[in-house]
């Protein structure tokens, strides 16, 4: 895995787990991209987004999210998003992506999505 | 919940979903502020054009959006552009250029704009074929006053969904209240690139270039500048930047005697930007800097800083010596030249005379030789005085008195006359009998004559004819007196005729090229002008013109 500036770990040979912190917006909205397009390029189909430290999400940190989904969908595979904080799933249901995304309560039952459980 | 567009109010309430349009109001003013506290004292253009797509992208639900703003200098390359998705890299989506050809169109409608009504203007036609093709649904312009600055663009929204009227409005606030924020780091970015070519320009001065403000301390300075100055500082001085460094720490006082002071601010005030030179020691040499010293206003308000250029003369002012010398020595050859060529002519009408002499000997007619004898000792004395005070052409001593023009022509005539190189030549002569007399030096014109008189000869010489001709005029007006020679020789070309009497020159194998040169002097010393008319092969006509 090239260096990915988030708090991030292996959970599978193809799952990836990535904790972005507190924020997500402009600031590090590139990074994240970076880390997800990384993700892919070295072969893991799932990356499971820990949302549980994130106290704020930007339209342009949403806008991240979106914009990388399908390199992992074209493969079968997918950004599954957990732990998500009520102001963050708020903000995502604003954004009427409470369906776009998958979203799972925790860990595990994101990697079960990931079928891997 | 309302929201007012500026031409009606609309609820902004989606009951599909119950979801409050001022929720997503609040999160887009979020993301704005968020922009504006970001870039509001940076505006880096890139950075503001990647910002912007990750939160248009966020804010309208679409995985596939764009920014492309105007290179603010076309030097720096083709529009900044950043997409995210599958928009992340493709340069067909911007089409800045066409954009531009269809601003009026894009000006016209309310912004955002659905692509597909743009697709039946012909002036947008082939730029939202463009769009469509990559999937983009809506684009909205910006504009920097009436200049279109830039576009973004936005693709499908996720899910499948379409944007709804909510989502037209907010995106039409959206863009209104981002624009400014775009156009100024538009207009910051093209002040960066004119600043940055103003540095450019700076550093390539040649000259140091130094500002200097009221306390003394350098706070600007071109390459060239440090570059001087690393030479003339010490070690220490010579490690540091010299911005920020007082000018009496780098420029020593025992180096630039008497300078400081005329540096600061106070001392400006009085030079009014002129050039002097300023020697300096340096290291025990001397150095020659050519300097100016000006006055501008500085960063802050009443603020007087000093400038000053500094360039080192002291190889050129060397050259320049050097050059001095050759040239007073060249001169000195030149006039020796000169002088032996006068002199060859003085000696050919004593020829001449000798010859007559001969000839009136030969024939056993004595009666004219007195006369004859006459005539050659006036013109040994006219050499004498040549030698001795016409030695330096450029400084003939000029001794007028009231003589004819005709006199002195006829006087020279009848000595070149009998020269060898003019007894193939008809010599005509067409005299104004109502000549005026003028204040001339009668040597002078006479040496005058004398010369134009062998130019012409040679000059017939050369075409090998049989009818050699040479025809003299006098004339007279109200202002002036006038001699035209023409003859019938090889004529001149015209690149040498512009050349004549400004430089030393001959096409003559034996020539020396000091003849015309002395003659246009003579003119000079008469206030005279001359015209040549002269065609290769056909002959020349000197016109000169005396003033009465």
């Amino acid at each position: 895995m090239e260096k990915c500036s988030f708090d991030h770990r292996v959970l599978q040979d193809d799952v990836f787990l990535i904790n972005p912190g507190k924020t997500l917006d402009n600031s590090n909205a590139h990074e994240m991209v970076q880390a997800l397009t990384n993700a892919q390029a070295d072969g893991f189909r799932f990356v499971i987004m820990d949302l549980a430290a994130l106290e704020f999400l930007s339209s342009a940190g949403v806008g991240s999210l979106l914009g990388s989904v399908d390199l992992f969908r074209e493969r079968d595979g997918d950004i599954i998003l957990c732990n998500v904080p009520s102001p963050i799933m708020h903000i995502l249901t604003v954004l009427d992506l409470t369906e776009f995304f998958t979203i799972r309560p925790n860990e595990q039952e994101a990697a079960v999505a990931c079928g891997k459980e | 919940m309302t929201h007012q567009t500026g031409q009606e109010t609309r609820s902004l309430n989606d009951s599909r979903h119950g979801i409050a349009y001022g929720d997503k109001s609040v999160l887009a003013l979020g993301a704005l502020a968020n922009l504006t506290s970001q870039f509001a004292d940076n505006p880096t253009l890139p950075g503001l054009v990647e910002a912007l797509a990750y939160t248009i992208a966020g804010q309208f639900s679409v995985a596939n959006a764009f920014v492309a703003i105007k290179n603010p200098d076309e030097r720096f390359g083709p529009a900044i552009v950043f997409g995210t998705g599958k928009y992340h890299g493709n340069p067909a989506l911007v089409q800045l250029d066409d954009a531009i050809t269809a601003e009026a169109v894009l000006r016209s409608q309310a912004s955002p704009i659905r692509v597909e009504s743009l697709l039946d203007d012909p002036f947008t036609h082939q730029l939202a074929t463009a769009w469509r093709t990559a999937g983009v649904l809506l684009i909205a312009p910006f504009f920097s006053g009436e200049k279109l600055i830039g576009v973004m663009g936005l693709g499908n929204r996720v899910g499948g969904k379409s944007f709804s009227d909510g989502d037209l409005d907010l995106a039409s606030a959206f863009v209104n209240t981002i624009t400014p924020l775009v156009a100024n780091a538009f207009i910051f970015a093209e002040i960066s690139y004119l600043n940055a070519w103003y540095l450019d320009i700076l550093n390539n001065v040649k000259q140091a270039v130094l500002v200097i403000d009221e306390n003394g301390i350098i706070s600007t300075i071109n390459a060239s500048g440090r570059e001087m100055l690393a030479g003339l500082s010490s070690a220490a001085i010579r490690d540091a930047s010299p911005v920020g460094l007082p000018i009496s720490r780098v420029f020593g006082e025992d180096a630039f005697p008497g300078w400081l002071t005329r540096l600061s601010p106070d001392g400006a005030r009085g030079t009014s930007s002129r050039t002097e030179s300023l020697i300096a020691r340096i290291d025990g040499t001397e150095r020659i800097f050519s300097v100016t010293i000006g006055i501008v206003p500085g960063p802050a308000a009443c603020q007087i800083d000093t400038i000053v250029t500094l360039h080192d003369v002291t190889a050129q002012k060397n050259v320049e010596q050097r050059l001095f010398d050759l040239e007073r020595f060249a001169e000195k050859g030149m006039m020796a030249s000169s002088i032996a060529h006068e002199l060859n002519n003085f000696l050919g009408v004593i020829l001449g005379g000798l010859e007559l002499m001969q000839v009136y000997i030969e024939r056993g007619t004595v009666s004219p030789l007195p006369d004859t004898l006459e005539k050659l000792k006036a013109n040994v004395d006219k050499m004498t005085r040549f030698t001795a005070g016409l030695m330096d052409y450029s400084r003939l001593d000029t001794k007028k008195q009231n003589s004819n023009l005709n006199s002195i022509l006829t006087d020279v005539m009848s000595f070149i006359a009998v020269q060898k190189r003019f007894t193939r030549i008809e010599i005509q002569t067409d005299l104004d009998p109502d000549l005026p007399d003028m204040d001339v030096d009668g040597d002078q014109l006479s040496q005058l004559l004398i010369n134009l008189l062998n130019n012409a000869a040679d000059a017939i010489v050369e075409t090998k004819r049989q009818d050699g001709r040479i025809v003299v005029k006098t004339r007279h007006d109200n202002t002036q007196v006038m001699l035209s020679m023409s003859d019938n020789g090889v004529g001149i070309a015209p690149e040498v005729k512009e050349r004549l009497f400004k430089e030393h020159l001959t096409t003559k194998k034996t020539g020396h090229g000091y003849g015309l040169v002395t003659c246009a002097k003579i003119i000079a010393n008469h206030q005279g002008t001359v015209d040549i008319e002269s065609t290769r092969g056909e002959g020349t006509t000197f016109v000169i013109r005396f003033p009465r």
